[in-house]
């Protein structure tokens, strides 16, 4: 069967490839892994590059639980465009997804980073657990080579675990190459390895958990700008699932309070929810349907750290396949997230997202609410998001504000970069609202005026 | 000319104080009804405030015409409950009107602040109303005093501090509303007015039950009217203006129905109708018969006539039941025992108890010993043509208010504004008499040679100082005790008697630091007794932070995001609307309680054993009980104190098969410990409360706070239950309800086996 | 007893005004109509209750309104109603009636 695909591959190498010079002379793919996402990083060491691009290929299982993808150029860190290519003239095998990475001009040799996000990464076992149960694994699965279109000289698969509890960290078939050193296991090297060749061995790593695998069903944020104000205010409606194994049976207190004094809570078990706001966050609330959670803790980080922390203590605590739904709100000065340009536009920038280490986010949606009046000029997101503009009628408004709302399918840390909008907003827009509201204080007062003149007796 | 210009300025001068004093007051009346916003959070208080914040968004959120005709099939479970018909729609109404016109002018404030903060700002509109109706009773200065008064009267924000969004809290302002446009109408004899009136009662009926002590007061009133000779075309059109067209407009509320025509509250209203016809036609008779002798024998025969075919109507409607008899919370307004030992579940309310006498002193202060200084006043003021007939009003609420708040607690409200007038009657007099005296007025106006002002002018100077007066008590004081000095220092020189400057001086002193005092008071009790929204429990730790005990949104958000929205919760009724607004649950019981064996059944699966009991909860499909145990944290409104009641009322319903004897010990003590009856220990609800708690102490001997007992070593074994959840403090349990057992076994002997197996 | 509404019949034809006749009219019809159906409703059918109930109190709140405009303007009233002219009592008449229809056919449904 390996063989066979060898064979396949090969095949399709003639017929594809066969001009490509393009050789990887070194492949190194070290994945990180967490307990709800994985960090994975792929050195290509190229050389004999000709017609300026370079084709890499993800697995159909890392498309599906893609959060952010990025490449660079390792030498300067160069960040470089790339494009999805749709699978119709190229037979990809597996339902491979093809990308193509533009590659600067003359540099026959190069070393290319890949850095992808993954949500999801690896399944809990078991899948039930009562609440006695103090602990469960995670089960990882991933190809043993790197698959790419060209012919590799050499390429390595690393793995690191968030523990170094590893119950189970071989190959199916094969061990022989397999080193393994507290929480880390590099499996390889491999040599000459051909085009599209895909190993039908598998990794799979059994690995304690020390936490709980935590995901956003739904993560959505506003942030509305004001210029009277000054301030920028955040909300986030968050609902978080503990995504671990759910809970067999019933939840007794007595066993958590037990537990909780001895200190042998359950991995299984989220008490506690670390969120990071921007230093300086002011008017911070913690909110859920039924008002105000009064269980939280909120350390101001001061002008010196870059962060304030958040720390969220959900109403009961979150066991196995339990859900939390919350808004948690704050207001930062407009100072630190607009500057003010010389041709009169304002440069706004809103992070994206606060999304906490290991946790996964389905979808997550930024609205920004500019200033009523404001005309939007640019965007830029970092990463691939889906735009589009809708209008908010807020507090005394007369025509709306213009809104950019940005919306992504699987989220994770990776994406709490900021967006930066360019918007000009003209003075008598930004005069609009007082103005509004004097010329209704003064019709509301002439007409006062008006019916106290008029004898209305009969 | 100069005078009338001069007047013209002051009078300006007098409605601008005037305008800020009211506005001062609407300040204090909103701001001191804040402490639990401030302390706490902007959150729905208490019990029923929570139907009608859910009733509220139903408005909102699916517009009046689904609201009107809603019917709620997530409570009382699984009857329903034809919401629609059976509220009182006049609060969401408001609120929801208030909502979408703020909406309309891009002001999108969420529903829930304004339900939150409805009741505040109609306190403010009371003390506004309030002041027009002492005005109408004797002044302008009296009705500043009476606006003060209701502001920060505790009887009164007992009831509507914010997150309290009941019907009262709009209640007591229409109430006095009516109440106001009512006297008015009488004064003027304008059937405009009357029709006002009317329409204000309509809102009233469409706000709250209370409604009915206006339809019995007006008419009352009306009738005393009569009797003592004061009747006149004036009394005619007002009140029947008032009654036709709010009579008519009264049945539009689906809630109240034909009850208007049908109910024995409503007759009294009728009768005084048709009596003022009589009245009426018989005063059109006397103007056209010559003699006096003649009208005599008329207005005989007429009146005896009428009078047998009305008794003779009555009776026989009574008897063929078109005219339905008094409802059984009117006979225990009569008889205070009456409830206890006819309807149980209304005695079991706690604010249906008679009231104490601390609480009178407590929530009125100094208003309760003003108040008879102030009826004493309006007898005084009787022989007033003009507003000699607000005071009879006065005097026929307060009789009658005094009786309803002795009987019950919650009528207290009631009590409040009417004490608040004649206190500011009484108060107001005695400041007249002290700080103004029109004998020496007169000297000091002929003494005084350095102005040309005119009698009228020097009157209406000094009635601005003295409206400003009692701002000035309110606000600043200390300006105010030398201002007066200085005034009487400056007025009284060689006076003797109770009126002179020492007299007057202690008199005034004592005013200024009674009103302090009541405003200290006041303060002090809305903080401590009135502003906690009871759905979070706020302590102090020994190091002096406040420490929130959050149980019940613990408990109740957990069944909202954990257990499947089918979930049928079933509880003691008290916490039926909570369940309902804050966990989103279906519930078996709520705090409407229109349905006695619905409630009964609730009472019997608590009291019951588990065999008997698993098979009513299977058959009402119920698949979560919660009950509330204070136990851990001393907590003593719990269901354990509340068992006795449950027991009543089921035994009410099935007299057989519950006994209240059989949970008293053979010496007839309640007890929960080692010796508790077995009924008591085989109950539902001892073992939901009692389960597992033992084991909390480890080997040390478990301890129930509220109860102060020792528990025995070897707690309660539920076998149809499991635990689902416990809160924090174990303040909320909830079990769920087993599914039968898939072999057919009895739970007993699934557990036993279970047991075995794991050995 | 017959002497005596002779009497009165006699006082009433020569004192009244015709305005007031032409009122009092008025008020008989809707007083005898009101009673027909309070007849009609207790011997034969009160079926549909509200529209019954509607179109009763209607005419009498209208007896009762007529009556109030009668009362108000009369000048020997007046020194009762020093802040009321009759044009004043004819515009209240017209409020009130309009809403008490209002109500009237609001309730009608």
């Amino acid at each position: 069967m390996n063989n066979l695909l060898s064979v396949l591959g090969l095949i399709l190498f003639v017929n594809i490839s066969a001009l490509a010079a393009t050789v990887n002379d070194n492949i190194v793919k070290s994945t990180k892994l967490f307990h709800s996402t994985a960090h994975s990083t792929t050195t290509y060491h190229v050389s004999g590059v000709d017609d300026g691009t370079y084709d890499i290929l993800i697995s159909p299982n890392e498309f599906d639980q893609l959060s952010h993808l990025s490449v660079s150029l390792k030498e300067s860190g160069e960040q470089l465009p790339y494009t999805w290519l749709n699978g119709d003239s190229y037979v990809q095998p597996y339902n491979f997804k093809r990308l193509a990475v533009q590659l600067p001009p003359n540099t026959p040799q190069l070393t290319l980073v890949l850095s992808i996000s993954l949500n999801n990464p690896s399944t809990p076992l078991p899948s039930q657990l009562t609440q006695d149960d103090l602990a469960y694994s995670l089960s990882f699965k991933t190809y043993t080579h790197v698959v790419t279109p060209y012919h590799t000289n050499e390429m390595r698969v690393k793995v690191r675990a968030p523990t170094s509890k590893i119950h189970r960290y071989g190959m199916t078939h094969d061990d022989s190459k397999t080193t393994k050193n507290g929480g880390s296991m590099v499996y390889g090297p491999w040599m000459d390895v051909a085009p599209y060749s895909i190993p039908t061995d598998h990794i799979e790593i059994l690995y304690e958990a020390a936490g709980p695998r935590l995901k956003y069903e739904v993560s959505e944020r506003s942030a509305q700008v004001s210029h009277w104000g000054n301030v920028v205010s955040f909300r986030d409606d968050i609902v978080v699932r503990n995504n671990g194994p759910s809970l067999k049976g019933q939840f007794t207190r007595l066993t958590h309070q037990a537990q909780t004094f001895l200190n042998v809570l359950p991995t299984n078990i989220a008490t506690m929810l670390s969120v990071r706001l921007p230093a300086l966050s002011e008017e911070v609330f913690f909110v859920d349907q039924i008002g105000n959670v009064t269980t939280s803790h909120y350390k101001q980080g001061d002008g010196h750290s870059s962060h304030s922390l958040l720390q969220l203590k959900p109403r009961y605590p979150l066991m196995g396949g339990w859900k939390y739904s919350f808004s948690i709100g704050w207001e930062n000065s407009l100072r630190f997230a607009a500057k003010l340009a010389r041709d009169g536009t304002t440069r706004l920038s809103i992070p994206f997202s606060s999304t906490p280490e290991d946790v996964a986010v389905d979808r997550h949606t930024t609205r920004i609410i500019l200033p009523e009046g404001a005309q939007v000029h640019s965007v830029y997101v970092p990463f691939e998001v889906d735009v589009q503009y809708e209008t908010t009628t807020s507090y005394l408004d007369t025509i709306g504000r213009n809104t950019v709302v940005l919306s992504k399918h699987n989220t994770s840390d990776a994406h709490n970069g900021d967006v930066t909008i360019v918007y000009s907003l003209s003075l008598f827009n930004a005069l609009r609202k007082p103005l509004a509201v004097a010329a209704v204080a003064f019709a509301l007062f002439s007409a006062a005026t008006l019916l106290r003149r008029i004898n209305t007796r009969i | 000319m100069a005078g009338s210009a001069a007047n013209n300025t002051n009078n300006t001068l007098k409605s601008l104080l005037k305008l800020f004093t009211l506005l001062a007051i609407a300040g204090a009346a909103i701001s001191s009804r804040l402490f639990s916003v401030i302390r706490h959070e902007s959150i729905i208080h208490e019990f029923d405030p929570w139907f009608n914040f859910r009733a509220t968004k139903v408005l909102v959120n699916h517009g009046f015409k689904h609201f009107w005709n809603w019917y709620d099939n997530t409570s009382w479970y699984p009857l329903g409950r034809a919401t629609g018909g059976t509220l009182y729609p006049g609060l969401m109404l408001t609120s929801g009107l208030i909502h979408n016109i703020l909406h309309s002018i891009n002001i999108p404030l969420d529903i829930r602040n304004i339900c939150v903060l409805l009741a505040p700002a109609f306190s403010a509109l009371t003390a506004y109303t309030t002041y027009l109706f002492t005005k109408e009773v004797k002044d302008a200065r009296a009705g500043l005093l009476a606006a003060i008064f209701i502001a920060i009267v505790p009887g009164y924000i007992s009831r509507s501090v914010a997150g309290s969004y009941d019907n009262e809290a709009i209640a007591i302002f229409l109430l006095m509303f009516t109440f106001y446009l009512w006297v008015k109408s009488l004064r003027l004899g304008s059937a405009f007015w009357g029709a006002i009136t009317a329409m204000s009662y309509y809102y009233m009926v469409s706000a709250w039950g209370g409604y009915a002590f206006i339809i019995n007061m007006i008419p009352l009133h009306a009738f005393v009217l009569v009797l003592m000779g004061r009747y006149s075309p004036r009394l005619y059109i007002s009140y029947c203006s008032f009654y036709t067209i709010g009579t008519l407009a009264s049945m539009q509320v689906p809630f109240v129905g034909f009850n208007p025509v049908g109910t024995a509250d409503h007759m009294a209203a009728l009768g005084v109708f048709g009596l003022l016809q009589l009245i009426a036609f018989s005063t059109l008779i006397r103007q056209h018969l010559p003699s006096k002798q003649q009208f005599d024998t008329l207005l005989r025969s007429v009146l005896v006539l009428g009078f047998v075919v009305g008794v003779a109507a009555m009776a026989l409607a009574s008897h063929k039941g078109v005219i339905a008899p008094w409802t059984g919370r009117f006979y225990s307004l009569w008889d205070t025992g009456y409830a206890k030992v006819h309807i149980p579940i209304v005695a079991s309310v706690s604010e249906h108890q008679p009231t104490s006498w601390p609480s009178f002193f407590f929530d009125l202060q100094m208003l309760i010993y003003l108040f008879p200084a102030g009826v004493f006043f309006c007898f005084h003021r009787l022989s007033d043509s003009i507003k000699g007939e607000a005071s009879v009003f006065v005097i026929i609420y307060a009789v009658f208010g005094s009786y309803f708040a002795s009987v019950m607690v919650r009528l207290m409200l009631t009590l409040t504004p009417i004490v608040c007038v004649a206190a500011a009657v009484a108060l107001s007099t005695l400041l007249d008499n002290y700080i103004q005296d029109p004998d020496v007025e007169g000297e000091h106006q002929v003494e005084n040679k350095e102005t040309d002002h005119n009698t009228q002018h020097n009157v209406s100077h000094n009635t601005s100082q003295k409206a400003f007066t009692p701002k000035n008590k309110k606000t600043k004081k200390d300006t105010s005790i030398s201002s007066t000095r200085e005034k009487v220092i400056e007025k009284m020189q060689e006076k003797a008697g109770i009126r002179a400057p020492d007299a007057r001086l202690v008199v005034l002193i004592n005013v200024v630091l009674m009103l302090i005092f009541f405003v200290f008071h006041s303060t002090w009790v809305t903080s401590n007794a009135y502003s906690s929204p009871s759905v979070v429990l706020a302590s102090k730790t020994p190091q002096g932070e406040t420490l929130y005990i959050d149980d019940f949104r613990e408990a109740y958000n957990w069944l909202n995001q954990t257990t499947s929205e089918d979930a049928v919760v079933g509880s003691w009724w008290d916490y039926g609307y909570q369940l309902a607004g804050m966990a989103g649950r279906t519930t078996l019981v709520d705090n409407n309680t229109w349905n006695n064996t619905h409630i009964a059944t609730v009472g019997k699966i608590m009291a019951s054993p588990e065999e008997v009991s698993y098979d009513i909860l299977r058959k009402h499909d119920v698949t979560h009980l919660l009950v509330v145990f204070g136990g851990l944290l001393g907590y003593s409104g719990d269901d354990i104190n509340k068992f006795l009641w449950m027991v009543r009322i089921s035994e009410g319903v099935w007299p057989d098969e519950i006994h209240e004897r059989d949970y008293f010990t053979p010496r007839g003590e309640f007890r929960m410990d080692e010796g508790a009856a077995p009924a008591m220990k085989n109950s539902v609800l001892y073992k939901m409360v009692y389960h597992r708690f033992a084991e909390l102490f480890g080997s040390r001997p478990a301890v129930d706070r509220v109860r102060q007992i020792q528990l025995p070593k070897k707690g309660p074994q539920l076998e149809s239950l499991e635990e689902a959840f416990t809160s924090e403090n174990w303040l909320v349990r909830i079990y769920q309800v087993k599914q039968p057992d898939f072999l057919g076994r009895s739970f007993k002997d699934a557990i036993a086996f279970e047991k075995a197996a794991r050995i | 007893m017959t002497s005596i509404i002779g009497n009165l019949l006699h006082s009433y034809n020569n004192k009244t005004p015709s305005q007031y006749k032409l009122l009092d009219s008025f008020l008989l019809v809707l007083c005898l109509s009101a009673v027909l159906e309070f007849v009609y409703a207790l011997c034969i059918d009160n079926t549909p209750y509200n529209a019954f109930l509607g179109s009763f109190i209607s005419k009498v709140g209208q007896f009762i309104l007529t009556v109030n405009l009668r009362i108000q303007s009369n000048p020997s009233n007046a020194h009762h109603f020093t802040q009321i002219s009759p044009e004043r009592s004819f515009a209240d008449f017209v409020f009130a009636s309009l809403l008490l229809h209002f109500c009237a056919i609001s309730f009608l449904g």
